[in-house]
């Protein structure tokens, strides 16, 4: 089964691009445009990963990130923040609330690809060394 | 009749028109057009309606029935269509500056001179026998009227005057007609507003008079309809006129004569001309769609009852069919009427003349001189000269030329012939351009060749099956040529190409021509690969509902000018003065800045060849900037190549950067070096807090496209076997950004410049309900794409004079119109603007419909980057700086900005702006 | 009327238009007795005709 990917982001053509790269990558793709959708999408799609703006009109991307990480079932999801501020504060700010990475916009395409990928690897490799867990206890 | 007074009366009649001309220009130069609406618009469309339909269609239906019909069927039925078609024409040519039929078909095939040039001659060639039609109708009705009281008709005797027939001196006085009428202004893509309406009141005069013949036929020479039809259909030969068979019309030629008026409607170079040149508004099309072909439905209503009723009173009389109309009033001695009718079949005559020679002589100057005599070096755009003067009088000569040609055709045709058989030959010359005009607008496939190869073959089966067979046949006697064929070869006859047999000799000839014609572009088209530029031409054309008017710049283009170079070109064909405008308009509408603009861009390289394709036509259009450009030529590749240089504005907004990081250091010496400065440093932090956050909003916003440009130049390049709809739509996206982006730099360089205090003001006296006009007229284009309505509510006093900067103040309402144009509703959206006065003040409203603004965010607008408008239904577009921008304007000129509004009730922005003193009073 | 469906209507009126004044059904009428005074071809071809321009009318012209 193809990983799942949530895009969050209210640039219309950003969100064109960074669909038609998922989808190329062979993900099956749900789009936000903003935080509350964005919450919404979580519960129902049930992402395995989000692609986070952090500019975002009413709830912002930090305020998703928060409430992701308080939420029970998703507290590791993993999240990949983009922006278009590159401020080190934000930077230390959105790792802080516990995002997974942090790539800054304009983005390298393979960057981003590879950064997806290596979240989702490590995202497996976590749930089945916790099945491993379960199995040895 | 006393033939001066018939003389009198015409002479009188073409004064009116030259007086309605005279005033409907006059409106226009005054932005009062009369011609901007739908009525109008579709009576000027009755042109189609020429001698023809006022003589001929009586005596076709005296001898073929119903078979009068199809010509106006035809029409009603793609006028079904004119949505999708007619409208995609319109929009295609306005984009393009589109100047004839010969130069649209040109330019959708990579401005090609010589398809121009080709075109041109199917054209003038083809119409030839409609203008003699013409002269032949008016100098008929002419003779048979002057002979009044007596009804003598003989086609054999020429009425003269003065030793020259009367034919000849018709000619002579259209053309002067014509020359006086059609050839007074130089830009074609100017809409020729005093024309249009005098052809819509040559249309009513004609509609009149014909409808007074026929009330006076059915209702004072019969006792109404159902007397005319009972007394008629008793007789068994009337009876059949009623039916469709083999002596009247077959279904067949029925149905090849509606096919044929279809395309002639849309193709005819006068109703090009009409319909998609003169159209000032797209949305007119819809009431044309319906009331022309009622017109067309009216002014046929009696021609059957004419036409038996003529049979019936002049059943034991020789008279033409073709003049009925005219000879039944005459034989009924009401000579009142009589004259009337003549007026309005020199009505019907006159206005097809005028519109076919004004469009036919701008071919011939456009698409064919002008190219020869460029590719001929006798005109040389590099050198000095004026060469406006230089089309003008080309344009004179071509109309005496091609009215002479009528005249000529007149004389070696058959004089027998019927009005309406000759018209069909010119018809069917036009059916010729359907291929390859349609193909062009719906197939991306076809190519230059294709469309040379599809014209040449129709054209030449045409001219051998109907205008060379038609000299071949006098008094209705074939010759030997028409019954065996050339040299005897029974299969070459002009009228039964391979032995076919069972078509009338129009229908066969549009079957056997238009077979060539789509045959050869088809396949030709197929076999041939069309160059870069045709390429481009062909997606502007197909997807032209895909282009805003803003993207006009396609990348398919480099090269190197001067900005003088290419300003003393235009100079040299549009004249001092409106290069001035025109340039200046640009500059505005770019933000640029000519004294510190060396080298050309390709933007402003293609805005100079549509300029001069509106008056030269494109494929002229082309080589004159060819001469004063050192163009590159692009392969497909390298418009990939192109993108990267989205690069180099990656790299400026580095700079940017960088700059700030620069100042922001600089600020943190100043804070440690003055201690003792503390209240004015806290004050400097505040400042400095402020321009940080303004930074870092710019960096957001420039980071926003470029995200964008460098994610889809990525993934096009690591794509390169993308699929076409993809690489055009991310192609597309790359490029609306990348304008995004340039925009936004401008306007901050601006704000910064405007708020440093560094911005140069050139204050002078302004008129501004001038301004307001003109930047209404700026922003229709966008408010028609979005159906918004503009109002203006201004009192119709004195000029009211402003001291301020024209420039500045036109950035301010433009950047309020288009606001308020993006904030109201789709389709019934309605902005309206309103000045007021006040003591020593004067205030501007633009009012909208839209949704409203917020009164907490009444405020805020104003910053920068903040913009109004709900933020879930996705972003509105725009930078957010305008609001700022003119709000410090404003404040320059000493006036103050602000909105009204209530939520949901529309949002009204208002500016002061104190009078000059010279309207203190 | 949607517009998308304004533009179907229009294509569904040029064919019907198509098909009123072509060989089948114009032969149903192809009779030169008089019907209200007029000869039913006549008043076939016109009445077809005004309904055409009739339906564009209100293809183009109601609920805009």
């Amino acid at each position: 089964m193809s990983a799942k990917v949530l895009i969050v982001d209210d640039e219309a053509n950003i969100v064109i691009s960074l669909e038609f790269l998922m989808q190329q990558a062979g993900y099956e793709v749900a789009v936000a445009r903003n935080g509350e959708e964005a919450l919404e999408q979580i519960a129902d799609f049930r992402p395995d990963l989000i692609l986070l703006d952090v500019m975002l009109p009413g709830l912002n991307g930090f305020d998703v990130l928060q409430r992701v990480r308080q939420h029970a079932g998703a507290h590791e999801l993993p999240v990949i923040m983009l922006t278009a501020k590159g401020r080190e504060v934000e930077v230390t700010k959105g790792m802080a609330l516990g995002a997974n990475a942090y790539i800054t916009k304009p983005f390298s395409t393979r960057n981003l690809l590879d950064e997806v990928r290596r979240q989702l690897e490590a995202s497996r490799q976590t749930e089945i060394d916790k099945k491993h867990e379960t199995f040895t206890d | 009749m006393f033939g001066g007074l018939i003389l009198l009366v015409s002479l009188l009649y073409l004064g009116l028109l030259f007086a309605i001309a005279y005033y409907g220009d006059r409106r226009a130069d005054r932005g009062r057009s009369i011609i901007n609406n739908p009525y109008v618009y579709a009576l000027s469309m009755g042109v189609y309606c020429t001698a023809w339909t006022y003589y001929g269609s009586v005596g076709r239906a005296s001898s073929s029935g119903l078979g009068f019909l199809p010509i106006y069927i035809g029409p009603t039925l793609i006028a079904v269509l004119w949505w999708f078609v007619l409208r995609k024409m319109v929009r295609i040519s306005r984009m393009n500056r589109i100047t004839t039929i010969a130069d649209f078909i040109a330019s959708r095939y990579g401005k090609s001179s010589t398809l121009g040039g080709l075109v041109t001659v199917i054209a003038v060639v083809g119409v030839i026998p409609y203008i003699s039609l013409q002269l032949n109708a008016v100098s008929a009705s002419f003779t048979l009227l002057w002979g009044y009281p007596e009804l003598r008709f003989d086609p054999s005797d020429r009425f003269t005057i003065s030793g020259l027939d009367t034919a000849l001196w018709v000619t002579f006085g259209m053309a002067a007609f014509a020359i006086l009428f059609g050839t007074r202004h130089l830009d074609v893509t100017e809409h020729h507003e005093g024309l249009v309406a005098a052809i819509a009141f040559e249309s009513i005069v004609k509609l009149l008079a014909f409808l007074a013949v026929g009330f006076f036929v059915t209702f004072a020479l019969f006792n109404g309809p159902v007397d005319l039809f009972t007394q008629a259909m008793a007789d068994p030969d009337a009876a059949r006129l009623a039916t469709f068979g083999a002596e009247t019309i077959d279904y067949n030629q029925w149905a090849w004569l509606t096919f044929l008026s279809m395309l002639a409607i849309l193709f005819l170079p006068r109703q090009f001309q009409m319909a998609v040149l003169e159209n000032m508004d797209e949305n007119h099309i819809r009431k044309a769609s319906w009331l022309f072909p009622l017109y067309l439905l009216v002014i046929n209503l009696f021609v059957f009852p004419i036409a038996l009723a003529g049979l019936i009173v002049f059943r034991h009389q020789p008279m033409d069919a073709d003049l009925f109309v005219l000879g039944l009033p005459m034989a009924a001695g009401n000579e009142l009427l009589a004259l009337f009718v003549f007026i309005g079949g020199l009505s019907a005559a006159t206005s097809m003349v005028i519109v076919d020679t004004v469009a036919l002589s701008t071919m011939v100057s456009n698409d064919l001189m002008m190219p020869l005599l460029l590719k001929l070096r006798i005109v040389r755009p590099s050198e000095r000269g004026d060469y406006g003067g230089t089309l003008l009088s080309i344009r004179r000569i071509a109309i005496v030329v091609i009215m002479v040609l009528g005249y000529v055709y007149f004389r070696v045709t058959d004089t027998a012939a019927s009005l309406v058989s000759i018209g069909l030959i010119s018809f069917a010359a036009v059916a010729q351009f359907a291929p390859a005009f349609l193909g062009g607008i719906y197939w991306k496939g076809g190519t230059r060749l294709g469309a040379l190869s599809g014209l040449v073959a129709g054209f030449l089966v045409w001219g051998y099956t109907l205008p060379l067979a038609a000299t071949h046949s006098f008094g209705g006697a074939p010759d030997d040529f028409l019954l065996y064929g050339p040299w005897g070869i029974s299969w070459l006859r002009p009228h039964n190409l391979f032995n076919l047999t069972g078509l009338d000799p129009v229908s066969h000839s549009l079957f056997w021509s238009l077979l060539a014609n789509i045959g050869a572009y088809v396949i030709v088209s197929l076999l041939t690969r069309p160059s870069v530029i045709e390429q481009g031409q062909a997606s502007r054309f197909v997807n032209v509902f895909d282009y805003s008017a803003e993207s006009e710049a396609i990348f398919l283009w480099r090269g190197t000018a001067t900005v003088q170079a290419l300003r003393s070109l235009l100079e040299r064909f549009l004249g001092q003065a409106r290069t001035e405008r025109e340039l200046n308009d640009y500059a505005r509408r770019h933000s640029l800045d000519w004294t510190q603009m060396h080298q050309a861009d390709a933007e402003l390289v293609q805005f100079a060849e549509r300029l001069l394709a509106g008056v030269m036509g494109a494929a002229s259009a082309r080589v004159a900037i060819a001469s004063v450009v050192q163009e590159e030529r692009l392969s497909m590749d390298e418009v990939l190549k192109l993108l990267d240089e989205t690069s180099q504005v990656r790299a400026y907004s580095r700079q940017l950067e960088n700059r700030t990081r620069q100042l922001e250091e600089k600020s943190r010496e100043l804070e440690a070096a003055t201690a003792e400065l503390r209240a004015a440093n806290e004050r400097l932090q505040e400042l400095d807090r402020l321009k940080d956050d303004f930074i870092s909003t710019v960096t957001h916003e420039l980071r926003t496209p470029l995200t964008s440009i460098r994610a889809f130049s990525e993934i096009l390049y690591d794509n390169p076997t993308l699929d076409e709809e993809r690489r055009t739509q991310f192609v597309g996206i790359i490029l609306k950004e990348s304008e995004r982006l340039s925009r936004l730099i401008n306007q901050v360089l601006d704000l910064a410049k405007l708020e440093a205090g560094a911005a140069e003001w050139n204050t002078t006296e302004v008129d501004l309900h001038a301004l307001i006009t003109e930047a209404v007229r700026a922003s229709s284009g966008m408010a028609e794409e979005k159906g918004v309505r503009i109002l203006t509510r201004i009192d119709a006093g004195p000029p009211l004079f402003v001291w301020v900067d024209q420039d500045r103040l036109m950035q301010v309402m433009l950047n309020l119109l288009s606001n308020a144009i993006k904030f109201s509703p789709e389709g019934r959206g309605e902005v309206c603007i309103s000045t007021e006065r006040r003591d020593d003040w004067l205030i501007v409203h633009v009012a909208d419909n839209g949704v409203g603004i917020r009164p907490e965010d009444q405020k805020v607008i104003f910053d920068k980057f903040r913009q109004g408008g709900d933020r879930r239904m996705g972003k509105p577009q725009g930078t957010g700086l305008g609001l700022p921008i003119s709000a410090q304007i404003i404040a320059h000129f000493g006036g103050k900005l602000w909105v009204e509004s209530e939520p949901g009730k529309g949002a009204t922005f208002s500016f002061t702006l104190p009078l000059s003193p010279s309207d203190h009073r | 009327m949607r517009s998308g469906a304004r533009e179907s209507w229009l294509v569904v009126l040029f064919v019907v238009g198509c098909l009123l004044f072509s060989y089948p059904l114009m032969e149903l009428f192809n009779d030169a007795a008089l019907l209200f005074g007029a000869p039913v071809s006549v008043l076939y071809l016109f009445s077809a005709w005004l309904g055409v321009i009739g339906a564009v009318w209100l293809i183009h012209e109601r609920r805009r």
